[in-house]
């Protein structure tokens, strides 16, 4: 760098500096604190971050968002998020730089939420839903973002608004499967999602389509290329099946929101679709709610199901004698549970809500069962 | 005897006194800048105020200001311009502003400051009592 050019580098850091000093940068937060319990049917069982001795991890957790407006046209975002299960590691749940081509039309680049699921957008903030956290068995994937651009549409047809969005990035992240951390990358990660609304009545839409890999956890890969594993043994195609590398996925869903007098309805349907038998096996999940606002406490009911649709022909090169037939059929994804869940949410102060609910899951694959109680307190800033 | 019951019914109706004067809730009048020539229903003027649209029928784009909450204004509109509670209205608006998809009105701190800001701004759109109306703004719909 030249002298001059270091010179200006300072004068526009300057100017930039001072620029962001008078900018107006909105600053809005959200934050969930609380804890729970989980007693299942086998001694020591823990699911969802609980166990038998009190948890506050899977609940707690802190979110601030910055919005500045550069220009007419230019807005940025950074939303920064805390979680007790991510060991509150500080990520960026968005990071985006946003351009208004018109009233009804944004593009945005950046690191943004993968519009999946119905709730998607503001999964975090607790605040804004009457649950703890939506459906866990329909809420079922362990990322939530993806880089790259999206755009949003927004119009009305006749008493109908509408908005319709089309994103397209990659995602790299890591996951914690069963206390690892492993690799996972969606590549040509896209999607179409549309919204409508009147009055009431809300639908949601979205088909999103990804070729991804995800690394496998220790025991897994040891299955799949260790010593005496199926690949030694010459079971391709099985080790194909169970190594999640390259896969072609589909995953779309379907959600109806009512919200009529006091009145909720929410219901959602998902589907993951693979190219090929995999640890994923065609894997449905919904869930339907109806609740009652009575003044300042809403009252609610869920019930959820996942299902799998294994399909264990991939292993019929496997002698059934062979031990690794019944690791691989074991790794192979069988879900088959169903949750009921009854709960409160009382609006107790402004912008704050104290929730508690009662959760049983049935897991009828493994015949074993269990039931989750667990709280919060919600707020916004 | 008969002053003890007249002096017990004048407490008791003095102490009613307010509990009837509180669900009597004063009308709300919604006001714009006198530049703006565009008519609104209570429809177009919910939309604007949960974020849906930024422009009245007529297409003329308008920024609308609140009042702060817990004023009893606030809470008269939001329940019949909006049919919401104010929690129910936090917690719409927290859908939308941690999505970065639209922000909620400013909160003002008094009815004065909204219709300054209504003489002042020529997109100014507010809400008020009637008797908060002075000549400096227009009424565009009252509920």
């Amino acid at each position: 760098m030249t002298k001059l050019s270091r010179v200006s580098a300072i004068v526009l850091g300057t100017a930039a500096l001072s620029t962001a000093a008078h900018a107006d940068i909105d600053i809005n937060g959200f934050a969930s604190v609380g804890g729970g319990w989980y007693n299942g049917s086998e001694t020591g069982d823990s699911y969802l971050g609980y166990d038998q001795h009190f948890a506050a991890d899977p609940v707690t957790k802190i979110g601030l968002q910055f919005s500045t407006a550069v220009n007419d046209k230019v807005t940025a975002t950074g939303q920064l998020l805390a979680k007790g299960s991510n060991d509150y590691d500080v990520e960026a749940a968005w990071a985006y730089v946003s351009y208004a081509v018109n009233d009804e039309w944004d593009v945005r680049a950046g690191r943004l939420r993968a519009p999946l699921f119905a709730y998607s957008d503001f999964l975090d903030v607790g605040y804004a839903y009457p649950w703890i956290t939506p459906p866990t068995l329909v809420y079922r994937l362990d990322f939530d973002s993806v880089e790259g651009v999206d755009t949003l549409y927004r119009t009305e047809h006749g008493d109908w608004s509408a908005t319709y969005q089309l994103y397209y990035g990659r995602l790299t992240d890591d996951i914690n499967i069963e206390g690892e951390e492993l690799a996972l990358d969606f590549e040509n990660f896209a999607g179409i999602n549309a919204t409508f609304n009147k009055d009431w009545l809300t639908f949601k839409a979205s088909f999103n389509r990804a070729k991804f890999t995800i690394e496998s956890p220790t025991d897994l890969a040891a299955l799949i290329d260790g010593g005496s594993g199926l690949r030694a043994g010459g079971y391709d195609q099985a080790a194909d099946a169970l190594e999640m590398k390259d896969e072609e996925g589909i995953f779309w869903g379907l959600g109806v929101l009512i919200d009529y007098d006091d009145w909720l309805f929410n219901t959602e349907y998902t589907s993951i679709v693979l190219d090929e038998q995999n640890l994923i096996s065609e894997d449905k999940a919904w869930y339907a709610m109806i609740g009652k606002r009575l003044g300042d406490f809403t009252v609610h009911a869920t019930y959820a199901v996942d299902e799998d649709d294994p399909d264990y022909s991939v292993l019929d090169e496997i002698p059934t004698a062979d031990p690794r037939y019944a690791l691989a059929e074991g790794a192979i994804g069988n879900a088959d549970t169903s949750s009921i869940s009854l709960g409160v949410r009382y609006d107790f102060a402004a912008a704050t809500s104290f929730k508690a609910e009662v959760t049983r899951y049935d897991f009828d694959a493994t015949d074993t069962d269990g039931t989750l109680v667990n709280f919060s307190i919600d707020t916004v800033f | 005897m008969k002053s003890l019951v007249s002096k017990a019914a004048a407490v008791l109706s003095f102490a009613a006194l307010p509990l009837i004067a509180t669900p009597v809730m004063a009308e709300v009048v919604v006001i714009v800048n006198p530049a703006i020539a565009d008519s609104a229903g209570k429809e177009d003027i919910a939309k604007l105020y949960l974020g849906k649209t930024t422009s009245l029928p007529g297409g003329t784009k308008v920024s609308p200001v609140n009042l702060e909450s817990g004023n009893a204004v606030r809470d008269e509109f939001n329940d019949s311009a909006l049919g919401k509670s104010d929690s129910q209205l936090k917690s719409y608006w927290s859908r939308l502003i941690f999505t970065g998809k639209a922000k909620p009105p400013k909160d003002l701190g008094s009815e004065a400051e909204v219709v300054e800001y209504v003489k002042n701004n020529s997109d100014g759109l507010g809400y008020v009592s009637p008797a908060s109306v002075t000549g400096d703004v227009k009424e565009l719909a009252r509920f």
